[in-house]
């Protein structure tokens, strides 16, 4: 994944609702479903319920990178040659081996 | 199980060059050819060992020379004209074929020190590459080396090529060992002159031409047969003053009566006179010079012989031992297995098992989704009428493009919701979902999952239990047709039915799956939530939830029936992001695995990525021992393997109460299945050390599970 993320927030109550009203001069209501007995204090702002809240992004800065990620290559860059290092010296050395061994047998 | 997009999609990822491949392939051929190589180094090193006087019958002799049938055991061929030697009288010419052997030729050696006399070995250049100090110290105590072939074969029944090979081959690891190029052959299978016949022509003559001299004996003590050591002495023996050269053996089997009649013989014929001499001083002065020193091409040859023999060796030394583990392993799991998911399963069918009081707490399920509009509605709706009290769906709609969201609107599902989220992946669907749930016990369930009624009431009641974090619930394949369709099948029966209750027992399962899970609110805020750096979010938020010290258990009641890949491509991607995410996931956790919290991690690490990183071997192995080695206990030991892994699979299934039809396709599995997802997880270690990025990719969809299966 791309060391970003993203989640979703509840915006803080707006100035003007999503109607486009005025909310500061109305006393608030609570919102929503109240069970049992609540003692509350003085209803400060109208929030509107979860599901309907404005959601933005928020970036949450630098993530993690991906477990294994080797962003510069360098890794990477590094096992290619050495692989390909070790190939080639092994295919010579099996190649000079052999051909020592039965060269010899054959040709002989 | 769902597949996401980890990366918007302007920001793929470039795929590897394709000019690249081709060196990489390269590559691998070549590692592949060194491990060949190695292996049939190997293979043709054991000496086929017959006795060398086994008796071939008569056949015929008319084109042996004359002189050579008739004449002297020291045949010299390189001339023009053939020419025999003998022993001259009073002069004992010991000769010891088929070693150097670590275990008896010392005490030879040991014997004729004692006595003061010499002789001369015929040694495998087979053995000699392992027992270089050995040969040495014959040449160091005065004798002589000649040359019995490297691998002990009937001479004349190969062609020239490899005639050639097995002598020279020989006489240069000899020149290693010794610094010396003998000339002295003796051919396996050889005994006197008279036992020469036509076949044998064209090998003399060769060896001739090689500048070689062939040596076989006048006297044959049979001390293969182990007849006694009189009987040996008393065959070894020459009638009056008359020299011999004397055949015996140093290695081979059993050689204590030779070094027994030894210890008298040298002794007896030493008072009669006797004088026992090399090979090379009964020619003194009248025949060739048989012991040269070793050319410098000679004495390197036989250093690479060595050196690739060693090599060669250590190789299959260590092969063996990796495949020890690997056996070790196995053969743990499948003790694991049986014992401890067995017992998990009667426990949790007792009566008078619970939980704890019924759980009918309110749930949140979370559905992530990524063009999932094939899969999605079947899955939600299952959801949705659930049999347990207060359920909300919330469907994390990632940004899809195929209206993923419509379909779920459409059912028109009073207790469904859809978010729709910018894209970013399946770990950040989920933390949104679970941002936006009422309740405190949230299940997450992928897009192409189908659950059955009571799936999620099962599915939280192992809440009850407060210490209780995290539940895996039961998931099965759907779409189980042909073959891949039942090999996942079995693999998941298997998966869930044997390994989740041993590591249930053991404490520390290792995935909820994301096709069907449940967790405590509070597990997941101390797990830290969902984390994008790895492609397992489901591993890594498990072994998270462990580390902050909750219980996870497994639910086999409530299942899940999932869309399994239809096509090797599919299966393939699917495979390689598990693997690889699980690798992640285990490195990014490797304190808890090596601090054992939780205890059993340790053995999720060897059975879910050493043994299956090692067990290719048992496969290769097997084929090797049964085809190079002539081993057949290597086609036994494989057949124990699949025996045990059948009656691991009959357990699996009985426990889950599947129909047992669909294991007719398992000895196919083993074959074919379960060499791919070898090859997946080596391609996903290769791809985790080189660093390489893993991108999330998505799957092919065919909606064909729609209702969970009767």
């Amino acid at each position: 994944m791309e060391p970003y993320g993203t989640c979703a927030y509840t915006r803080p109550p707006p100035s003007v609702d999503g109607m486009g009203r005025r909310s500061g001069r109305r006393t608030p209501r609570a919102v929503g479903r109240v069970a049992g007995r609540v003692h509350t204090g003085r209803v400060a702002a109208r929030v509107p319920p979860l599901e309907n809240a404005r959601t933005d992004i928020a970036p949450l800065g630098e993530l993690p990178p991906p477990v294994f990620a080797d962003p510069g290559g360098t890794r990477h860059r590094r096992l290619r040659r050495l692989s390909y290092t070790v190939a080639i010296t092994l295919f010579v050395l099996l190649l000079a081996f052999w051909f020592s061994q039965l060269g010899d047998g054959i040709l002989g | 199980m769902s597949v996401y997009p980890g990366t918007r999609p302007t920001e793929q990822a470039p795929a590897a060059p394709r000019r690249r491949l081709l060196p990489r392939a390269l590559v691998v051929f070549v590692l592949l050819a060194a491990l060949v190589n190695m292996l049939m180094v190997e293979a043709s090193i054991p000496s086929l060992y017959i006795p060398d006087s086994a008796p071939r019958g008569v056949r015929p002799y008319d084109a042996v020379p004359a002189v050579v049938h008739v004449g002297g055991p020291i045949i010299d061929l390189t001339g023009p004209e053939p020419a025999t030697y003998r022993a001259p009288p009073k002069t004992i010419a010991l000769t010891f074929d088929d070693g150097p052997d670590p275990a008896w030729t010392p005490q030879i050696l040991d014997v004729l020190r004692h006595h003061q006399a010499h002789a001369t070995f015929f040694v495998l250049g087979s053995r000699v590459v392992r027992n270089t100090d050995l040969t040495r110290r014959i040449t160091d105590e005065g004798h002589e080396i000649g040359v019995h072939t490297f691998t002990h074969p009937r001479l004349t029944a190969l062609p020239a090529w490899r005639q050639g090979f097995e002598l020279s081959t020989t006489r240069s690891v000899v020149a290693y060992a010794t610094g010396r190029a003998s000339t002295l052959y003796r051919p396996p299978y050889s005994s006197t002159n008279d036992a020469l016949d036509n076949t044998d022509v064209a090998a003399l003559r060769d060896t001739g031409l090689d500048g070689l001299l062939t040596v076989l004996s006048d006297l044959d003590s049979e001390d293969w047969r182990r007849p006694g050591a009189d009987t040996i002495i008393r065959r070894a023996t020459p009638r009056g003053d008359a020299g011999a050269v004397v055949l015996m053996h140093d290695a081979g089997g059993d050689r204590s009566q030779t070094i027994a009649a030894l210890d008298r013989l040298i002794p007896q014929l030493q008072q009669r006179g006797y004088r026992f001499v090399t090979v090379s001083e009964t020619l003194r002065g009248r025949g060739p010079v048989t012991d040269p020193p070793a050319t410098t091409a000679q004495t390197l040859r036989g250093g690479a012989a060595v050196a690739m023999v060693g090599i060669a060796d250590v190789t299959l030394r260590l092969l063996w031992l990796l495949l020890l583990i690997a056996g070790v392993l196995f053969a743990a799991r499948t003790l694991m297995v049986l014992i401890l998911a067995v017992q998990h399963a009667h426990r949790r069918r007792t009566p008078s098992w619970s939980w704890g009081p019924p759980v009918t707490d309110p749930v949140s399920i979370i559905v992530p989704a990524f063009n999932e509009a094939t899969t999605i509605a079947p899955a939600v709706r299952s959801l949705a009428l659930s049999a347990h009290p207060g359920v909300e769906v919330i469907v994390i709609d990632d940004a899809s493009t195929d209206g993923t969201a419509q379909v779920v609107e459409d059912q028109k599902l009073g207790n469904v919701r859809v978010i729709s989220v910018p894209s970013g992946g399946k770990a950040s669907a989920l933390n949104t979902g679970t941002g936006f749930a009422h309740h405190d016990l949230i299940v997450m369930v992928d897009a192409d999952t189908v659950v059955e009624p009571d799936a999620i009431h099962r599915l939280v009641q192992p809440f009850a239990d407060p210490r209780v974090g995290a539940v895996s619930g039961n998931v099965k394949v759907g779409n189980r047709h042909g073959l891949l369709g039942r090999w996942q099948h079995i693999e998941y029966v298997i998966g869930f039915n044997l390994d989740r209750r041993l590591y249930d027992t053991l404490g520390c399962i290792p995935t909820v799956p994301g096709a069907l899970g449940a967790f405590r609110r509070t597990a997941l805020h101390d797990a830290g939530g969902l984390h994008t750096d790895t492609l397992a979010e489901d591993t890594d938020l498990t072994i998270a939830v462990h580390r902050a010290g909750w219980r996870v258990v497994f639910e086999d009641a409530a299942r899940a029936w999932t869309e399994a890949p239809t096509g090797l491509r599919q299966l393939w991607r699917q495979r390689y992001r598990w693997s690889f995410g699980t690798m992640q996931a285990l490195w990014k956790h490797r304190r808890a695995v090596l601090t054992g919290k939780p205890p059993g991690l340790p053995f999720v690490v060897f059975f879910t990525v050493l043994l299956p990183l090692l067990a290719p071997l048992i496969d290769i192995m097997t084929v090797y021992g049964a085809v190079f080695l002539d081993r057949p206990e290597a086609v036994w030991g494989w057949l124990a393997m699949m025996a045990a892994q059948t009656v691991t699979a009959v357990v699996a299934f009985r426990l889950d109460h599947e129909p047992a039809t669909p294991l007719w396709t398992l000895p196919l599995q083993q074959v074919f299945y379960r060499q791919l997802m070898y090859l997946v997880l080596i391609h996903s270690a290769l791809t985790a050390f080189s660093g390489q990025r893993l991108h999330w990719q998505k799957l092919r969809r065919t909606g064909e599970v729609a209702v969970p299966m009767k």
